[in-house]
């Protein structure tokens, strides 16, 4: 278990007495069970790297405590900083930095040559483990290669295969896949995760692409200006996003303005937005509503139908659910079709499998479930 | 770990100015002191007014500044040349980057030797066949011409080519593109781009251009031209020597110089501004090889043969003649000068010498300056202390060699604990690595800097500690660029004489030194015995360093 509390990293200013430097991890808590995949998520320039970069030793940290299994790896209180080299983790890259001077199976083993006497494994052994390491990431029969021959895919194998061959007690990745090409990043996505699964190892994940994200973990912590916003399963965070920004940032949801009219102790109420009523659920933060409160609310494009004026059942003007638009936009994109459709003064995005482009200009209704549509806390 | 700490860039910092600073402030102090260095300090302004009271130093000082007009005609030359081998597809490319990087490295010496064999009024070929052309090569023209042909051109060539390289052509296509002439693009667009990379080659040529010696020491002499540096030398060549001019004509030259190298400093950090001149630029398309690339070969052709080939030869001819410059006497070839030199105790005492500077220079010079310039790049980026660290190992690069040699030479002489070696090769290592070290470190900060930080981190987390990433990781992948700099200090020994000239004593003389006392001397065929000696190891140093860059991906 992986246990971060009360993290805080400021980077130095290196003394100029105008510049207090940047607080770049402002306070983080978490803790990753064992065997568990835990990601950080959140837009450049979060902190994400920077807190992954403190639990390796890399970096420094300002305040707080990390332990791993018991082990203290930093406190600051009792000023103990473990030699990143003492942490015994494994960590893939971004870069990858796979060592161009060196062959396939040098980088490989490299982990097992190097370090402390005890930590050295005898040659016989080390053959062994390298075959098997790279057998693992499907690599075997490049031992002799030279490692700036391979390509950016096998590249990254290279480094998840150096980085679990000591057995780490834990696998920190930075931002592994957003080097490969979209079909590769996929197909990587899904080796990855099966690694981590048979292995059993306890991993650290960051990345700013929510859909690696929902794809890969057990637990997601969405982060911003250096703070953990929130903290859940891939479906808590896609379905109850605590904020707008949160809401925002995991699948590009609408946002829309509107007025709460009536309330359904703990159950869906009615909103009025511009273009009509729709029906929403309270997210589980949100504090009490009252009628006639400003709120916002969340809508994901791909929960929106949208039907012609003329299409079977015209709603009265006021049932909820229904919003009346003009398409403005749309976009072919291959496997969905998106629409942008101007609602009183706002836009909202739609994508659908199966349904035909509606053409611009057209006149449609939009139909928006109750459950579909969240109620998110400003700010 | 990741970065290097700012304690460590204050115990740099300190290390450094503790090498780099004593030297200034010797030049500074002693124009205003009557007593000898170490003595104690008695404040007089006697030295100055002696500068004031005579023209020689003043007009000396112009003198060099007036000397200096050879840059501006060689960028001229060196810009054309650089950017034909740019843009046009010029016949046998790589014999004349061999050739360019080999004027580089060849000291100007030699060359110089084969102009006086070419062009001395008694007995130079030219002279003498042609004498209604009326060249004298003992002349202000006679020096302009040897600096010109010897270094001005193909050091400012090699300098000025990587960033008329990475000028992106798209920019001048834009251009194109919305109709403009070949001739607009040229005036708006690619002018303004190359002239920042312009200016700082002009500058840096002007500053390196002050600091010469030793061919106006030998050409100058008998012409009574006088420049800063041989006013120097001159000054301290009296018995007793007249330190206080000395030191006060240095401080005025190093102001100046300062200067120089603040706006130089100043450009170059605009440079480094400009977005448009980087790695990423896209390399124009050669077009046909067409007349004008064979004019430009021709030209070039001609620059290397005239140049260089002419009096390489000369010098070569020289060593085997009998009496230099008379090939009409009965015998005129000889291996005699040869055996002389080869035999001659001062010549092994010069190769021993050499050998041992060289070494210790370019071995001492590699492992510190890698180190310096790795820390460099890893620092804080903000630090304030790496910061002056950097500044710091600029300095010696504005203070000319023969002004290190005599502050050198004072504080070896002088001050407690290191008197003790003077007249022994220490301090002529000590100026030798403090005049290579601006370079030197810059060229394995590169290196250093196209290392990713991952590398080494990627080290740390696979169990390796700092000193074990640092030897398995970081200096696997900067060797090839320290063999660079291990050889272009050894090279730097092999050329310098300005530096070491008042610091070396005759037991301790190396190679180019020994070459210079020759030369002095009048003997000028055991001169062309060194000449051709150290010009060899400079091609043989040439080739290794190419092969090196080749090794390293800079394929030029
Ligand atoms: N060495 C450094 N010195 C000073 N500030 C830094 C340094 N490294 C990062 N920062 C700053 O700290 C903040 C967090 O950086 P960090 O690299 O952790 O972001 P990130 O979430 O990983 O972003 P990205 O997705 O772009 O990688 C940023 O504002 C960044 O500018
Ligand atoms: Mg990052």
């Amino acid at each position: 278990m992986l246990r971060v509390e009360r993290l805080r990293k400021r980077y130095d200013s290196g003394g100029r007495r105008d510049d207090a430097g940047h607080l770049a991890v402002d306070g983080v808590s978490f803790q990753v069970p064992d065997g568990k995949m835990y990601t950080l998520l959140g837009p450049s320039g979060c902190g994400k790297t920077t807190t992954l970069r403190c639990v390796a030793g890399l970096e420094t940290p300002s305040d707080g405590t990390i332990s791993l299994g018991g082990s203290v790896l930093y406190d600051a209180a009792d000023d103990i900083n473990v030699a990143p080299n003492r942490r015994q983790l494994g960590m893939v890259f971004q870069s990858y930095a796979i060592w161009p001077h060196m062959t396939v199976a040098q980088n490989v083993s490299y982990p097992l040559r190097i370090g402390g006497r005890a930590q050295r494994v005898p040659k016989a052994q080390v053959r062994e483990r390298v075959e098997a390491a790279l057998a693992a990431v499907h690599l075997e029969g490049y031992e002799d290669r030279r490692a700036t021959a391979l390509s950016g895919g096998q590249q990254q194998r290279l480094a998840l295969a150096r980085a679990l061959i000591a057995r780490p007690r834990m696998l920190l990745l930075d931002e592994p896949l957003s080097n490969l090409d979209a079909k590769l990043r996929e197909s990587m996505r899904l080796e990855l995760k099966r690694l981590q699964r048979e292995s059993g190892i306890t991993s650290l994940y960051v990345t700013h692409d929510q859909v690696e994200a929902l794809a890969m973990s057990n637990v997601v912590a969405v982060m911003k200006d250096g703070q953990i916003v929130q903290e859940g399963s891939p479906v808590e965070i896609y379905k109850s996003p605590v904020n707008a920004f949160v809401a925002d940032f995991i699948g590009s949801a609408n946002l829309l303005d509107g007025t709460v009219r009536s309330t359904q102790a703990g159950d869906c109420c009615v909103v009025e937005v511009g273009g009509g009523l729709l029906y929403a659920q309270p997210s589980p933060a949100s504090p009490e509503l009252r009628s006639g409160q400003e709120v916002l609310i969340a809508m994901r494009p791909e929960c929106i139908t949208i039907e012609g004026r003329d299409d079977a059942q015209p709603p009265a003007a006021d049932t909820p659910g229904w919003l009346e638009g003009i398409v403005r936009n749309r976009a072919f994109l291959g496997e969905s079709v998106e629409h942008e459709v101007e609602i009183a003064g706002s836009v909202v995005r739609t994508r659908g499998m199966d349904i035909q482009p509606r053409g611009i200009g057209e006149h449609v209704w939009l139909r928006v479930r109750g459950e579909d549509s969240r109620i998110v806390p400003t700010g | 770990m990741g970065v290097i700490s700012s304690r460590w860039g204050r115990i740099a910092g300190i290390l450094i100015a503790a090498v780099v600073l004593p030297p200034v402030l010797v030049v500074v102090l002693s124009g205003f002191n009557a007593q000898m260095l170490g003595a104690g300090f008695t404040f007089t302004v006697d030295a100055w007014q002696a500068v004031f009271s005579n023209t020689r130093s003043l007009s000396a000082i112009i003198t060099s500044f007036l000397l200096t007009v050879r840059v501006p005609i060689g960028l001229a030359i060196a810009f054309a040349f650089a950017w034909a081998l740019i843009r046009l597809d010029i016949p046998c490319k790589r014999t004349i980057e061999y050739g360019l990087w080999f004027a580089f490295f060849v000291p100007t010496l030699p060359l110089m030797l084969g102009w006086i064999l070419l062009l001395d009024g008694n007995y130079g070929i030219i002279a003498t066949a042609a004498p209604f052309l009326d060249l004298e090569i003992y002349s202000f023209t006679g020096i302009l011409w040897v600096h010109l042909t010897a270094s001005t051109i193909p050091v400012i060539v090699i300098f000025l080519r990587p960033a008329l390289q990475h000028l992106d052509v798209g920019l001048e296509e834009a251009a194109l593109l919305h109709g403009a002439t070949r001739w607009q693009v040229w005036r708006t667009v690619t002018l303004p781009l190359v002239a920042p990379a312009v200016a700082t080659a002009f500058l840096a040529g002007m500053i390196k251009g002050l600091e010469v010696f030793e061919i106006e020491q030998i050409l100058g002499l008998p012409a009574g031209i006088q420049v800063f540096s041989t006013r120097i030398f001159a000054l301290l060549a009296w018995d007793p020597p007249i330190y206080g001019e000395a030191m006060a004509l240095s401080t005025i030259f190093l102001a100046l110089m300062i200067l120089a190298a603040v706006v130089y400093v100043r450009f170059a950090a605009r440079r480094g501004e400009t977005p448009t001149i980087g790695l990423k630029g896209r390399v124009a398309q050669l077009p046909p090889r067409d007349a004008l690339a064979w004019l430009f070969f021709a030209a070039i052709a001609f620059y290397f043969l005239i140049g260089l080939l002419l009096p390489l030869a000369m010098v070569v001819m020289g060593s085997f003649s009998r009496l230099f410059g008379f090939f009409d006497l009965a015998n005129p070839l000889t291996l005699s000068h040869w055996a002389d030199v080869l035999r001659a105790e001062a010549f092994s005492r010069a190769i021993r010498t050499s050998v041992f500077v060289g070494l210790g220079v370019a071995g001492i010079g590699t492992v510190v300056y890698g180190l310096l310039g790795w820390a460099m790049c890893r620092a804080p980026s903000r630090s304030r202390s790496w910061w002056l660290v950097g500044v710091l190992v600029w300095i010696p690069w504005a203070v000319p060699g023969i002004l290190l040699g005599v502050a050198y030479l004072m504080i070896f002489l002088n001050a407690p604990f290191v008197r003790h070696y003077h007249g022994t090769i220490v301090p002529m290592i000590v100026v030798l690595l403090v005049m290579t070290m601006p370079l030197a470190v810059a060229m394995l900060q590169s290196a250093a800097g196209q290392i990713p930080r991952e590398f080494e981190e990627a080290g740390l987390m696979a169990g390796a500690s700092r000193l074990a990433t640092l030897r398995t990781v970081t200096l696997p992948l900067m060797a090839p660029m320290m063999v660079s700099v291990f050889l272009f200090a050894l090279m730097q020994t092999l050329r310098d004489i300005s530096a070491t000239v008042l610091l070396a004593t005759p037991s301790t003389r190396t190679l180019p030194l020994l070459m210079f006392s020759y030369a002095s001397g009048g003997r000028l065929e055991a001169a062309s015995v060194v000449g051709v000696i150290i010009a060899v190891t400079a091609l043989i140093i040439t080739v290794a360093v190419l092969k090196m860059a080749r090794r390293l991906g800079f394929e030029t």
